[in-house]
């Protein structure tokens, strides 16, 4: 029954936010388009395939949670909508993760699946010669954008503007992947070696496609992303339970 | 009668602000419990608090039996109106409410005889951003039906709309008492608008209770006379040296009395001062607000 009563909880939240479609399926038609684009790329294992494609798509997914983690969910708030949510007979704790699946995880696993889904089918025989590869870089793709999703709901929290948290999340994705590149920019003219992995430890995806190609990686730079998302994801699970209490 | 909630001793702090101070109320089966206070007396706080919105400082809160902060069960024969009615902007209210009544688990056939109930019908495939005021807080009142609840709660569910729209909505929550035996917690600032709806009162100020009965007991014999007259200023000079207390507002004079042999009183004065060729346009008995209770 509680299972039951969190689906309809989720299918509100999702046919709400979905409507009108327009933006979300003209996000859905780029996707797409990404991963047909796929067959123009020199690539020649599923690892590169995965970077090639899902490399600009989790750019527009990011910008895409940025709205509908952040600012979407600050205007859910401010309207007196999550209220009326927390009046159903469903716990505040089940309501926060339902929350995180409607703005964040579902969001990033369709904008990322179906490139991924497009670009093994047009470079099938690419794809095809390991699909385990090409499925790793996929779920590394996805828990970055996780990453990025987790802040932007955190931020949601500090401010009672949509458009301020908006610019609040976009500007840390920025921020993030900035501070990336100029670690490892640091990194390779000073011929520090550290600052190199540091970089590449920020993502994910850098890191399992190391792995992947056989370049040795230490355990710390593997665990990076995964441990901060875990943290901020339990932090935003035991704040946002206390936070719903309106 | 079965006590559906019970409040004991319930403090809420925010920082430092005493939101509720040792609060206790009960609410019982079939009561139409109206919590009158001023802005920030602490009704919505309350209201939260009893549906386990709000975690309390101290002090213990049952709704039906259960502790709602700690079991949304106890949730489940509830509805709930807030004070800006807020459902999903882009979702028709049928389609909106057919969700709603899976999670609690309620046969489809509801959602149409809660809309007609509220008034609604024709309007069943509008999406809730294309209701007028007072058909947004019907809409909520709808959805709070949809659970057939026990208890309806509704915080100040009239404050945004029009007069003849607030009388309509108190009208349907009369209406609601009667047939679907419901009871029904209401509050608001405006306490005339509560007194012919409610059975039982509790006046807020400050976090803290300070009466709680029948309207008959809260009111008592307190009225106001408004007097409308063209020398405002003399009848007062003349009504005060005769002991009535009573303030001046433009052309108009507001007499407050407290017995039925002061109301005489000051009509008997008054009719001798038209007697006497004094201009006045209009008397009028008004049910007193909150101030001149909290006075009383």
């Amino acid at each position: 029954m509680a299972a039951k009563r969190s689906w309809e909880l989720i299918l509100i939240d999702l046919w709400d936010s979905l409507r009108p479609p327009s933006f979300d399926i003209m996000l859905i038609l780029v996707a797409t388009l990404s991963g047909i684009l796929s067959v123009l790329e020199p690539v020649t294992t599923p690892p590169a395939v995965a970077n090639a494609v899902l490399g600009a798509v989790l750019f527009v997914t990011s910008l895409y949670l940025a709205l509908r983690a952040s600012s979407d969910l600050v205007n859910l708030v401010q309207t007196g909508v999550m209220p009326l949510y927390l009046t159903y007979p469903i716990s505040r704790r089940v309501t926060s993760l339902i929350i995180y699946l409607t703005r964040v995880f579902l969001p990033s696993l369709i904008l990322l699946g179906i490139p991924a889904i497009v670009s093994g089918i047009m470079l099938y025989p690419v794809v095809g010669k390991n699909i385990g590869e090409f499925l790793i870089m996929w779920i590394a793709y996805l828990i970055q954008a996780q990453l990025y999703g987790s802040i932007f709901i955190l931020a949601s929290n500090k401010t009672k503007s949509t458009g301020t948290s908006a610019v609040i999340s976009i500007t840390g994705y920025f921020g993030y992947t900035a501070t990336s590149v100029i670690l490892a920019l640091i990194g390779s003219i000073d011929n520090i070696g550290i600052l190199n992995k540091i970089a590449n430890s920020m993502g994910f995806y850098n890191v399992l496609y190391d792995m992947l190609t056989g370049i040795s990686t230490p355990l710390w730079e593997i665990l990076v992303v995964p441990i901060i998302f875990l943290a901020l994801f339990i932090t935003y699970i035991i704040y946002f339970t206390r936070r719903f209490e309106p | 009668m079965e006590d559906i909630i019970i409040i004991d001793s319930v403090t809420k702090k925010y920082g430092k602000l005493i939101a509720l101070d040792n609060v206790s109320l009960r609410v019982k089966k079939g009561e139409i419990m109206a919590l009158v206070g001023p802005n920030g007396a602490g009704k919505s706080t309350l209201i939260k608090t009893s549906l386990g919105l709000l975690k309390r400082d101290s002090g213990k809160v049952l709704l039906f039996g259960k502790d709602p902060f700690f079991d949304p069960n106890a949730r489940r024969s509830v509805g709930v109106i807030f004070e800006r009615p807020s459902l999903p902007v882009s979702m028709p209210i049928l389609e909106f409410l057919t969700h709603v009544s899976k999670i609690y688990n309620k046969d489809s056939k509801i959602i149409r005889e809660v809309i007609e109930l509220v008034g609604l019908k024709g309007k069943e495939n509008t999406p809730f951003s294309q209701l007028s005021a007072g058909q947004r807080q019907r809409a909520a009142i709808a959805h709070a039906l949809i659970s057939e609840p026990e208890l309806i709660i509704a915080d100040e569910p009239t404050s945004n709309l029009d007069p003849v729209e607030r009388n309509k909505i108190l009208d349907l929550f009369t209406k609601i008492n009667k047939e679907n035996q419901l009871t029904i917690i209401i509050s608001s600032h405006v306490l005339h608008e509560l007194l012919r709806v409610s059975n039982k009162i509790a006046i807020l100020k400050s976090g803290k209770i300070l009466k709680v009965g029948t309207p008959d007991d809260i009111v008592k014999n307190v009225s106001i006379a408004r007097i409308r007259c063209k020398n405002p200023l003399k009848i007062k000079e003349n009504l005060e040296k005769i002991g009535f207390s009573l303030n001046a507002e433009g052309d108009n004079l507001y007499v407050k009395t407290e017995s039925n042999e002061k109301t005489s009183l000051l009509l008997n004065v008054l009719s001798q001062e038209i007697k006497n060729g004094e201009q006045i346009y209009g008397i009028e008995l008004i049910e007193p607000g909150i101030e001149e209770i909290l006075e009383g």
